[in-house]
């Protein structure tokens, strides 16, 4: 076996389960190279989500500690829509407390990455405050990214274009111009090409709400497009996707939700696609409720969520 | 290389021979020759009866083998295609995925030759087989075992005990 050509031996490890390849960084050189590799986690990503779809990342804020959970290979046969508490794993304990001394939050995730930073207490808004770490949760490596100026108002969100390098950042700016980019007050959805570092914008939806300026926005990513959630004042919310990427044209209402039952929810998160139709929501993450969306218009709270919630 | 051409016992499909690399020849019908990527990309540029492959990295053990795999695959797929057509109700699929399981359950080196004659040869669905049954062994073993498996030495720098 240890002829085998590289190649195939990463696409061996890369079907294993994330903790067990992590696990096999000592069996040999060879595969501690070909695991360490920067190209590996994506190839691990993508042969997964072929054979299991449904891998979700959460977290929660528990005595003002962040506390980052993980499940993985989550198949319930009998009750598909019940998240089961025992494959749950805790990860990055020490990583957390030995970096941040306030609270610290996770900005945004894709590909398995987890981007997290201190959020600025002093800013009635929680924005997060430089450096800004880049997390891996089931290896518990860590990368910290360059400093960069961060938006005064606004709730920047980190979120993977998918087939694109781009990074899209949503800054609802208003006059303020410490955000590289601005527009005039309105929401606006800025991205990040990784490649050359420059900012740009992405074309917002065609909505009426989009006008008004609160934090009543995020990004997404639902079945690889890029998705904008809009939470307002109004009774439903809004999740719209982007079919072609940088294409105003091409944004299209994909759901409008009633939230009634959720009490004016502040923020709403798209935290994963569930099996082939379902998505996974989350109310504010201070709130941190993990709500199953079965259909366009039925909300049902997963009845496996994470114990000690916070209210 | 002897000729396998002979006009007196033509058989009514068209074959192609495939040499292994001890010398062993195998003639197989055309579709089933054509799992193969590798030969079906340079398959039309040859001239018709010159459709003998060289084989030089596959045992004749190992080619019995996939040709084995090929042979089940090309037949499973028309009868599967014809319960469709027919509309009959049919667990083809699943009956070709159990005798999946039951081939791939070989020794270490079997597999190993597998993988590589199905690398070699670019029969996707085998190398896809072949290597989801190496991590299948890999899952449930500790570092040790593992390498006791395949015969791997160790060299790693690594503290087996870092990671728990």
């Amino acid at each position: 076996m240890e002829k085998l050509p590289k190649e195939i031996t990463s696409s061996i490890l890369s079907r294993l389960p994330f903790k067990k390849s992590a696990q096999c960084k000592c069996v040999s050189k060879l595969w501690c190279t070909i695991l360490s590799d920067s190209s590996f986690p994506k190839l691990q990503l993508t042969q997964h989500l072929n054979i299991h779809p449904d891998i979700l990342l959460f977290y929660k804020l528990q005595n003002r500690r962040l506390n980052i959970f993980y499940i993985e290979d989550n198949h319930n046969e009998e009750a598909p829509n019940v998240i089961k508490t025992k494959p749950f794993q805790k990860t990055g304990t020490d990583f957390i407390t030995e970096t941040f001394y306030g609270i610290p939050t996770i900005l945004g995730a894709c590909n398995a990455f987890l981007c997290i930073s201190e959020i600025n207490v002093m800013n009635i808004s929680f924005l997060p405050r430089n450096p800004i770490y880049v997390f891996n949760p089931i290896t518990k490596e860590t990368g910290e990214l360059p400093n960069f100026i961060v938006p005064k108002r606004g709730v920047p969100d980190s979120v993977d274009e998918g087939k694109k390098t781009d990074k899209c950042l949503s800054g609802f700016g208003d006059e303020d111009d410490s955000f590289p980019p601005k527009e005039g007050g309105s929401p606006s959805i800025v991205s990040l090409h990784l490649g050359v570092e420059e900012f740009g914008f992405v074309p917002t939806p065609e909505s009426h709400l989009i006008k008004h300026t609160y934090f009543e926005y995020s990004l997404g990513v639902l079945e690889g497009y890029l998705s904008f959630m809009e939470c307002s004042s109004e009774p439903y919310i809004q999740v719209w996707v982007m079919k072609k990427y940088n294409d105003k044209e091409s944004w299209v209402k994909k759901f409008c939700i009633e939230h009634d039952s959720l009490r004016s929810p502040r923020l709403v998160e798209i935290e994963g696609v569930w099996k082939k139709d379902e998505l996974y929501l989350e109310a504010h993450p201070l709130v941190g409720n993990l709500i199953s969306l079965k259909s366009a218009s039925e909300w049902t709270v997963a009845p496996g969520k994470w114990e000690g919630k916070r209210k | 290389m002897k000729d396998s051409f002979n006009p007196s016992i033509e058989p009514p499909k068209k074959t192609v021979t495939l040499v292994s690399s001890d010398g062993y020849d195998f003639e197989v019908e055309e579709e089933v020759a054509l799992e193969s990527q590798v030969i079906k990309d340079g398959f039309e540029d040859k001239a018709v009866d010159d459709r003998e492959y060289l084989l030089f990295n596959v045992h004749s053990d190992t080619l019995e083998l996939i040709i084995k795999y090929c042979e089940k695959h090309v037949s499973s797929r028309k009868s599967i295609s014809a319960a469709a057509a027919s509309s009959s109700s049919s667990n083809g699929e699943e009956a070709l995925k159990e005798w999946d399981e039951h081939f791939i359950s070989v020794d270490t080196n079997t597999l190993y030759d597998i993988l590589m004659a199905a690398d070699y040869l670019n029969i996707k669905s085998l190398l896809d087989l072949a290597i989801q049954k190496v991590a299948d062994t890999i899952h449930g073993r500790s570092p040790e075992q593992i390498r006791k498996k395949f015969n791997i030495e160790n060299d790693s720098i690594i503290d087996p005990w870092a990671s728990e």
